[in-house]
C-alpha cells in the first residue's frame, strides 16, 4: 500500500512533468511564431499600425506588448571617401539633421504564453506552471507612396531651416 | 531465504526503474524542447538580420528618390525663371515690331518697354539665385553619392538588430553579418542619369507646383488663370522642345552650352564651355558661342566691317575703331577658349565619374538605377545572412550532458558540430511594382517613386553563387571606369560557407536516400545528384 503510494506519487509527478514540458515548449515556440510573424508584419507595414492587432485572433490567453526602439541614424554625412557625400558644415547637411526621416526604428514586440500541467482538488490546484515568453525584432520599412513633387515641396516648406 | 520469499517492497524496486526511466525522458523531452526552441531562434535572428539589411538598402533607394524629388523641385525654380525671361524677350521683339504700325504703335511700344523693364528684373533674378540652385543641385548629387556609397556597410550591420538577439544565439561579428551582392565595399546598384531627365522631371515639377498653388488660391481669378495658362503651356513647350536640345541647353543649364542665347544676346550663366554650338532652329535662338567668337571668325561682321571700312576709304580713325573691334572681340574670344581649356584640363585631370559614385562629376545629374546590372528580384537585390551559434553556448542551457545521456548518446546536446551550426537567411529589396522590370523602370521611374521595399524570400544557395558572381562583375566594372570597388570578405564568407552547409546537407541527403526503393525518394535522390554535380533547380532550404 505504501509503496504503490510512493511509485503512483512518483508516476504521476513525472507524467505531469512530461505534460507540462510538452506545453511549455509548445506554448515557447507558439509565442516565437507569434512574436515574429507581428513583428515582420509590422515592419513591413513602416511600424504604422499596433504590432499585436495582426496576432490579435491567435492570441488567445498569450499577452503581447510592443516597443520601438531607436536605431542609428541614417546619416548621409556619415562618409568615409573625401570625394563623396556631405561636409559637415554645408547647408544641405544641416537641414537633413533636422529631419527625422533618416532615423532607423526596431520594433519589438514581446508575446507571453502560459503553459502548465495542472491537477485540481477540493478547489486546490497543484502542479506545474510558466509562462514563457520572447521577444522578436525587425527593423522598420517605409511607407510607400507615389512620389511627388507636392509633398516634397511641402516638407521643404515645413522645414523652416530649408536654406535655399 | 528470507530475503527471496519475501515479496514486500517489490514494487519499490519496479518503481525504481520506472522512476530513472521517466527522469531520463523528462529530460530527453526539456533537452529536446530547449534545442529546437534555439534553432527556431536562431533562425528568427537570421531572418531578421537578412529583413533588416534589406530594409536599409530599400530606405536609402526611398532616400535617393527624395533627393532626386528635390533636384528637380529646386531645378523647376531655374526653369520657371528662364521660361519667364525667354517670354518677356518674346514679348518685348514681338511688340517692338508691332510699334511700328501707325496709331496703335504707341500701346505696343509701351508694352515692348514693360516687357523689356520685366525681361531685366528676372534677368536679376536669375543671377542672383543660380549659384544657390547650382550649389543645391550639387549638394544633393554629392549626398547621394554618399548614400550609394556608405548604404552596403550600415546594411551590412544590419542596424543593429543582430546584437538584439545575442548572446548566446548569435555568433560575434563578423560571422553573424550579412552578405549581400551590394558588399561594404561596392555602391548601390545606381548610377547617374541624364541631365535631361532631371530636366523634364523639373518641368513636371514646376507643373505640379503651379497646380497646388492655385489649388491654394481657388478664390483667385488671377491665380486661376495662370494656372489654366501654365497647364495649357507646359504640355506644349515640352512637345515642341523636346529633343532639341532647347529644353536642356537654355531652360536647364545643366552643362554642355554657353548658356542662355537669347536675341544674339549671351547671358554666360552655368558650367558651359562643352558644346560650342548649337542650332535650335528658333529665330531668336543662335550660336551658343560667345558673340565675341562669333563676330571675330574669318568672314565675320568685323572682319567684313573692317574691309568695308577700307573699302569706303572711311579714313584712319573709321578703320582703326573697326580693327579695335576686331582685336577686341579676338582677345575677348580668346580669354574663353583659354578659359574653357583650362576647366577641360581641371575635369580631365579630376577623378572619373565612377558610375556616379563620386561628387567630383561636374555634372548635375539626377541618379537611376544601374540597368545594366540590376533588375527587381536580380542578384544585386539579394541579402543572405549567415547567423552562427556561438560556441561557447550549447544547445541545452541546462546539464546538456544528462540531457545526452538520457537520449542514450543520440543526441548532442552541446554546441552544434561545424557547419551545423548556421542559419542561413535570404531577403531582398525591391521596387513595388507587379509589372515587368522593363516597365516599371521605363523612364527611370523607379527612382522617382517611393517604392522601394524589402522582404524576406526563401533561401536559395543559386542565387547567393549568382550574387557572388554578378557583384563581382559590377565591381571589376566600377573599377574599369576608375573607382574603387572591393567586395567585402563577408559575402565570400557566407556564400562559401552556404556552399559547404549545403553540400553538406547533400552528401547527407544522399547517404540516407542511397538504399531507399520508393519511387518518391529515389527522384528525390535523383534531384539531390543532380544538385552535388551542380546542375537542376537550386537547393532550397526551408
Amino acid at each position: 500500500m505504501v509503496e504503490s503510494l510512493v511509485v503512483i506519487s512518483i508516476m504521476v509527478l513525472f507524467f505531469m512533468g512530461m505534460v507540462f514540458f510538452h506545453s511549455l515548449y509548445g506554448q515557447k515556440l507558439r509565442a516565437l511564431t507569434l512574436a515574429r510573424s507581428a513583428a515582420v508584419a509590422h515592419a513591413m507595414n513602416a511600424c504604422a499600425d499596433e504590432p499585436t492587432s495582426y496576432i490579435q485572433g491567435q492570441l488567445g490567453g498569450a499577452a503581447s506588448t510592443s516597443v520601438p526602439l531607436p536605431g542609428a541614424s541614417f546619416d548621409p554625412k556619415a562618409v568615409s571617401a573625401p570625394d563623396v557625400g556631405l561636409s559637415h558644415n554645408s547647408p544641405v547637411a544641416n537641414w537633413l539633421a533636422t529631419l527625422n526621416f533618416t532615423t532607423e526604428v526596431t520594433t519589438e514586440v514581446d508575446v507571453t504564453t502560459h503553459a502548465g500541467a495542472q491537477a485540481q482538488e477540493n478547489m486546490k490546484v497543484f502542479g506545474f506552471q510558466a509562462s514563457p515568453s520572447t521577444a522578436s525584432f525587425a527593423l522598420c520599412g517605409d511607407r510607400e507612396s507615389q512620389g511627388n513633387y507636392e509633398n516634397v515641396v511641402k516638407s521643404i516648406s515645413i522645414h523652416d531651416a530649408f536654406p535655399f | 531465504v528470507h530475503l527471496v520469499g519475501d515479496r514486500r517492497g517489490a514494487m519499490m524496486v519496479m518503481g525504481v526503474f520506472v522512476s530513472v526511466f521517466l527522469v531520463g525522458a523528462l529530460w530527453s523531452i526539456a533537452g529536446l524542447g530547449e534545442a529546437v526552441v534555439m534553432r527556431e531562434r536562431m533562425q528568427e535572428a537570421s531572418d531578421a538580420t537578412a529583413l533588416a539589411a534589406a530594409m536599409i538598402d530599400a530606405r536609402a533607394m526611398n532616400v535617393m528618390v527624395l533627393f532626386n524629388l528635390i533636384m528637380a523641385s529646386i531645378l523647376s525654380i531655374r526653369v520657371l525663371l528662364n521660361g519667364l525671361y525667354i517670354a518677356a524677350l518674346l514679348v518685348w521683339g514681338v511688340f517692338t515690331a508691332l510699334a511700328a504700325i501707325p496709331l496703335v504703335g504707341l500701346a505696343f511700344g509701351i508694352i515692348a518697354a514693360a516687357a523689356l523693364v520685366m525681361s531685366q528684373v528676372i534677368n536679376g533674378i536669375r543671377h542672383e539665385v543660380d549659384d544657390q540652385i547650382s550649389t543645391s543641385l550639387a549638394e544633393f548629387d554629392a549626398a547621394m553619392a554618399g548614400i550609394a556609397k556608405e548604404t552596403p556597410a550600415l546594411a551590412m550591420n544590419a542596424g543593429g538588430v543582430p546584437a538584439l538577439y545575442s548572446p548566446p544565439l548569435v555568433a560575434q561579428q563578423p560571422e553573424a553579418a550579412t552578405g549581400a551582392s551590394v558588399s561594404p565595399g561596392a555602391p548601390l546598384p545606381v548610377t547617374l542619369g541624364s541631365p535631361d531627365s532631371l530636366c523634364d522631371r523639373a518641368l513636371n515639377a514646376l507643373s505640379t507646383e503651379v497646380d497646388d498653388i492655385v489649388a491654394q488660391s481657388q478664390t483667385s481669378l488671377v491665380a486661376q488663370a495662370v494656372g489654366k495658362i501654365f497647364d495649357a503651356a507646359i504640355p506644349f513647350v515640352t512637345s515642341v522642345i523636346e529633343g532639341s536640345g532647347f529644353l536642356y541647353n537654355d531652360l536647364c543649364e545643366l552643362g554642355g552650352t554657353q548658356g542662355l542665347v537669347v536675341g544674339g544676346a549671351v547671358t554666360p550663366l552655368g558650367d558651359n564651355c562643352n558644346a560650342q554650338s548649337i542650332d535650335v532652329g528658333g529665330g531668336n535662338l543662335q550660336s551658343a558661342q560667345p558673340q565675341s567668337c562669333v563676330d571675330s571668325q574669318p568672314g565675320g561682321t568685323d572682319e567684313k566691317a573692317v574691309q568695308t571700312a577700307i573699302a569706303a576709304d572711311a579714313g584712319t580713325a573709321a578703320i582703326q575703331a573697326a580693327q579695335d573691334q576686331l582685336t577686341s572681340d579676338q582677345d575677348a574670344c580668346n580669354q574663353f577658349s583659354q578659359a574653357c581649356s583650362s576647366k577641360t584640363q581641371q575635369q580631365a585631370s579630376a577623378p572619373p565619374p565612377a558610375v556616379g559614385i563620386t561628387a567630383s562629376n561636374p555634372n548635375t545629374q539626377p541618379f537611376v538605377v544601374d540597368n545594366a546590372f540590376f533588375a527587381n528580384g536580380g542578384p544585386l537585390a539579394q541579402i543572405f545572412t549567415d547567423v552562427l551559434m556561438d560556441p561557447a553556448s550549447p544547445m541545452v542551457s541546462f546539464a546538456p550532458q544528462f540531457v545526452t545521456v538520457a537520449a542514450r548518446g543520440q543526441v548532442n546536446a552541446g554546441p552544434p558540430p561545424q557547419n551545423w551550426n548556421h542559419s542561413f537567411s535570404q531577403a531582398e529589396f525591391f521596387y513595388d511594382c507587379t509589372d515587368a522590370w522593363s516597365v516599371c523602370n521605363s523612364n527611370d521611374d523607379a527612382m522617382w517613386n517611393y517604392y522601394w521595399r524589402a522582404r524576406l524570400r526563401t533561401f536559395s544557395v543559386q542565387a547567393a553563387q549568382d550574387a557572388q558572381t554578378i557583384g563581382t562583375q559590377r565591381c571589376n566594372f566600377i573599377i574599369s571606369k576608375g573607382a574603387t570597388c572591393s567586395l567585402d570578405d563577408r559575402q565570400a564568407t557566407v556564400v562559401a560557407n552556404v556552399a559547404q552547409a549545403s553540400n553538406q546537407v547533400i552528401e547527407r541527403l544522399q547517404s540516407e536516400l542511397a538504399g531507399t526503393t520508393s519511387e518518391a525518394q529515389q527522384n528525390l535522390l535523383r534531384d539531390v545528384d543532380k544538385l552535388a554535380g551542380g546542375q537542376g533547380p537550386s537547393l532550397v532550404v526551408h
